[in-house]
């Protein structure tokens, strides 16, 4: 009885919660599926009571080009763009939403076409953030 | 102590050249399986920023591993010598995770 309640404990919070996640993104959408696998692990960690952060560097910039009314058919399930998914976040407790911005200003990103809720960060606070938080999953 | 690992050859992707700049004081970096192509990255006159990046990062303690089972497999065992990088085999790859905060893939 005491092993039963033990596990449906676990099933609702299985890390601790006081653990912050570092989703690390480094790869442009669509081209290959880690973006799409990064934002999935995002929603699930949130959705799980785990305090989420995402930081976007090197081609995963490219994720927060704000495109949400296009319609990618083919790309993924429900037809829906990247940076619809992106926008959604906030609603699911992920964030911040951490862009480099070296990386951004390295590939012409103007900083107004950006997803409302990226936060542009200096190159020298990457270091930082990577040491700041306890768990970190790169994709 | 961050362990970051490398996994792409430096001629074929930006994987270590995106890494290194990441890299904190006191951190590990290993090279693994193509990643270890790039254990003379750092004397080859292409890579030259690379190497510059290497040699400053040491003296911030920073240490630079290879595998060394992913070097034999590649014929790579001459390259060892008057390298940056200092061989480990995967019992000292288990002893870095180990010793390690966390692990960043760098792929």
């Amino acid at each position: 009885m005491n092993q039963a309640t033990h596990n449906s404990t676990d099933a609702v919070s299985p890390v601790s919660t006081t653990k912050r996640l570092l989703v690390v993104c480094r790869t442009a959408p669509y081209g290959s599926s880690l973006a799409r696998e990064s934002l999935e692990t995002a929603l699930a960690a949130g959705a799980m009571g785990i305090n989420v952060a995402m930081l976007f560097i090197d081609e995963g910039v490219w994720q927060l080009i704000d495109n949400r009314d296009a319609h990618h058919k083919g790309h993924t399930e429900t037809g829906k763009s990247h940076s619809a998914t992106i926008s959604a976040l906030p609603i699911y407790d992920v964030g911040p939403l951490l862009a480099d911005k070296e990386s951004l200003s390295q590939r012409g990103i103007d900083l107004g076409r950006l997803a409302d809720d990226a936060e542009i960060i200096e190159t020298v606070q990457v270091i930082n953030i990577l040491n700041s938080y306890e768990i970190v999953l790169s994709f | 102590m961050i362990l970051h690992t490398v996994n792409k050859s430096p001629y074929s992707s930006q994987c270590l050249s995106d890494c290194l700049p990441r890299v904190a004081p006191g951190d590990a970096v290993l090279l693994i399986e193509d990643g270890v192509y790039g254990i003379n990255c750092a004397v080859s006159l292409s890579m030259t920023p690379v190497n510059e990046t290497i040699l400053r990062l040491r003296e911030t303690q920073v240490r630079f591993y290879v595998l060394r089972e992913d070097i034999k497999a590649r014929g790579l065992d001459d390259h060892l010598k008057g390298s940056l990088f200092k061989p480990v085999d995967y019992e000292g790859f288990v002893d870095l995770v180990g010793n390690a905060d966390k692990v960043l893939s760098w792929y």
